[in-house]
């Protein structure tokens, strides 16, 4: 498939542009001819997932380099993902420096090529906010999903390093979910549950990635979930079903935008499918996601006789890390945590950590809660995650978290012992270094 | 011996009458052919590694080795270093291009990847690739039906052109 191109266009693929417009527009319109694509489309802005040493390696840092050596500007405001350090206390995380400075090569290619150091992964919250119906180039499967569902914003689920193509171009191969079409229900999951079970707020988790388990890669049209939903909670569920499916796009029936009615989200077309959710398989789905390591040899996690807290014998786990702020925190999220402790500290031995951007730690910091927090024990850690540096020094065990999509990841990722909790289940163990098996159900 | 099923690829249901229409050009005698529907062109030859279950590249792949690491995956622990990998699509992080784009520089990637739904994320990573190294992985999507004919270890030729695509599979292996 041939795409039809401007005659600007035509100038920047030729090299008259110079050779990082050339070798930026080739790409992008590669992937339009892949794709099918008839055209480019301008795109309002980027958020570039390719900064992340610890993900692209040498041949992330070789492209990157090679482009901001070239001379490569973005065209379009562009956000920056996270890094692989903090990048002011890199030290205070016991970041080997060698690490370190691996980043910091990456980080100043994108720097260099005009991107904004937002460094966050919830660029939605912090960063630039597209408006409804904009086109726009994305790469982080959480915000790609939080983007197109609860903003309302098109993009595709762009990966690595084509995502800097399209900021610098200024422009997207039209096809997927840039097309109205394409962004349709097809499939209905209707959820069955108590509301009050979602004020243990893991739970948004665990239904988006039961949600993302069973829409695989069709577009799903979601009921039943309260409506009182905060947007920290949909940013829960976009990245959980982003982890369990390739979904970059989901419709939640009163909550986001394209999905006022159920015959609107499913574009007047009667549902090929319909999946109901009760509280037992969502409780389920949280199941799977208290995880243990992979046994020598790649046992699967399912196989492994949990050691920790379970429902069946009761008994309580022991935590060592305890980890919020995936996708980064917002600063209502990290106020919660601050009232939930208030007054008491962290259990010696335990680690508490919440992952966040520089912005919420400004925000935190000016209005006194950073302080408290800090007496209180628990770490701040900016501009990155958990899953993006060694973690060797830290001896992590077991972690316990709020996030289904650090729950799907960490034991592969860490090789720990993970448990999920909603918010006052995770402050709680970092009180007393034990996670409680989920009691309520 | 990996663990990987090992069910061999003589099954009768691989039989002519399943077999589409492919790309011209002659089939080896003792080789049955499954039609591709071609995303990145490209000639690969592997064993197959076949899942029901999608994979993020990112978190659960390691460039470094060649092995899948997600314990939720059940390939987990087993190398698709010149393996031909089929599963019905890619799951999970947008990372996964850089992850896949790195195992190319490192040659721990697959031969080819072969799914039902193929989006962006894998193709970027070959495209980049060819830029970059001259090599890259081939992409392609096989129908739900074809795809229940896979089987793990049977070795296959992959050719993959712009505007069609063949799997060999042959038999007795």
């Amino acid at each position: 498939m041939q795409v039809r191109l401007t005659e600007e266009e035509e100038h920047a693929l030729s090299g008259h542009r110079g050779e990082a417009l050339r070798l930026a527009m080739t790409i992008v319109v590669e992937l339009g001819s892949l794709y099918g694509a008839e055209r480019l489309i301008p795109v309002s802005q980027a958020h570039i997932d390719g900064c992340l040493y610890s993900a692209v390696g040498e041949a992330g840092a070789d492209f990157a380099t090679k482009l901001a050596s070239l001379g490569a500007r973005v065209a379009v405001p562009t956000t920056l993902n996270i890094t692989a350090r903090d990048i002011l206390n890199w030290q205070e995380f016991r970041i080997p420096p060698e690490h370190s400075e691996n980043s910091r090569r990456v980080e100043d290619a994108y720097l260099e090529m005009g991107c904004i150091p937002t460094w966050t992964c919830a660029p939605y919250q912090y960063g630039i906010v597209p408006r409804c119906g904009d086109n726009i180039a994305w790469a982080e499967s959480n915000a790609i999903c939080y983007a197109n569902s609860v903003l309302g914003a098109r993009t595709n689920r762009y990966g690595d390093l084509i995502d800097i193509c399209c900021a610098v171009t200024g422009k997207a191969p039209e096809f997927g979910l840039h097309l109205k079409d394409n962004r349709m229900g097809e499939i209905l999951v209707a959820f069955d549950v108590p509301v009050d079970a979602f004020d243990d707020d893991s739970l948004y988790s665990a239904a988006g990635y039961l949600a993302g388990e069973v829409a695989g890669s069709r577009v799903p049209v979601i009921t039943g979930i309260p409506r009182c939903a905060s947007p920290d909670n949909l940013k829960a569920f976009c990245a959980a079903a982003a982890s369990s499916g390739p979904v970059g796009l989901l419709h939640i029936l009163g909550l986001t935008p394209e999905a006022p009615a159920l015959g609107t989200a499913f574009g007047g077309r009667t549902p090929r499918e319909e999946v109901r959710v009760g509280l037992a398989d969502l409780l389920a789905a949280a199941g799977r996601l208290d995880a243990a390591p992979a046994a020598p040899g790649g046992v699967n996690a399912s196989s492994v006789v949990p050691d920790g807290a379970n429902a069946e014998s009761g008994k309580p786990g022991a935590v060592d890390l305890v980890v919020m702020g995936c996708p980064h925190a917002s600063y209502m999220e990290v106020e919660r945590v601050a009232r939930l402790l208030w007054g008491r500290r962290v259990r010696e031995g335990v680690e508490f950590w919440v992952l966040t951007s520089r912005t919420v730690a400004g925000l935190v910091s000016r209005s006194g809660l950073g302080a408290m927090l800090r007496d209180a024990g628990v770490r701040l850690c900016c501009d990155t995650c958990i899953l993006q540096f060694p973690l060797e020094a830290w001896h992590v065990a077991s972690i316990v978290t709020n996030s289904g999509k650090m729950a799907h990841y960490a034991p592969s990722m860490i090789g720990c012992r993970t448990y999920l909790r909603g918010t006052v289940a995770c402050v709680d163990a970092a009180l007393t270094g034990e996670v409680t098996w989920r009691g309520r159900q | 011996m990996d663990g990987s099923d090992q069910r061999g690829c003589s099954d009768s249901r691989i039989s002519g009458t399943h077999v589409n229409p492919g790309v011209s050009g002659s089939t080896p005698h003792n080789s049955r052919r499954i039609a591709l529907i071609p995303v990145v062109p490209g000639d690969a030859h592997g064993t197959l590694s076949v899942s029901a279950v999608p994979l993020s590249f990112w978190g659960g792949f390691d460039p470094a080795s060649g092995k899948v690491m997600d314990v939720h995956h059940d390939l987990c622990g087993q190398s698709l270093a010149g393996r031909v990998l089929v599963m019905p699509f890619s799951r999970g992080s947008s990372s996964s291009s850089g992850v896949l784009l790195e195992s190319i520089r490192l040659r721990t990637c697959p031969a080819a990847i072969i799914t039902q739904t193929a989006e962006p994320i894998l193709a970027i990573a070959s495209i980049i690739a060819r830029e970059l190294y001259g090599r890259w992985v081939p992409v392609a999507t096989v129908s739900k039906d074809d795809m229940a004919l896979l089987q793990n270890g049977c070795a296959v030729d992959v050719r993959i052109s712009h505007d069609a695509g063949e799997m060999l599979i042959q038999e007795g292996t």
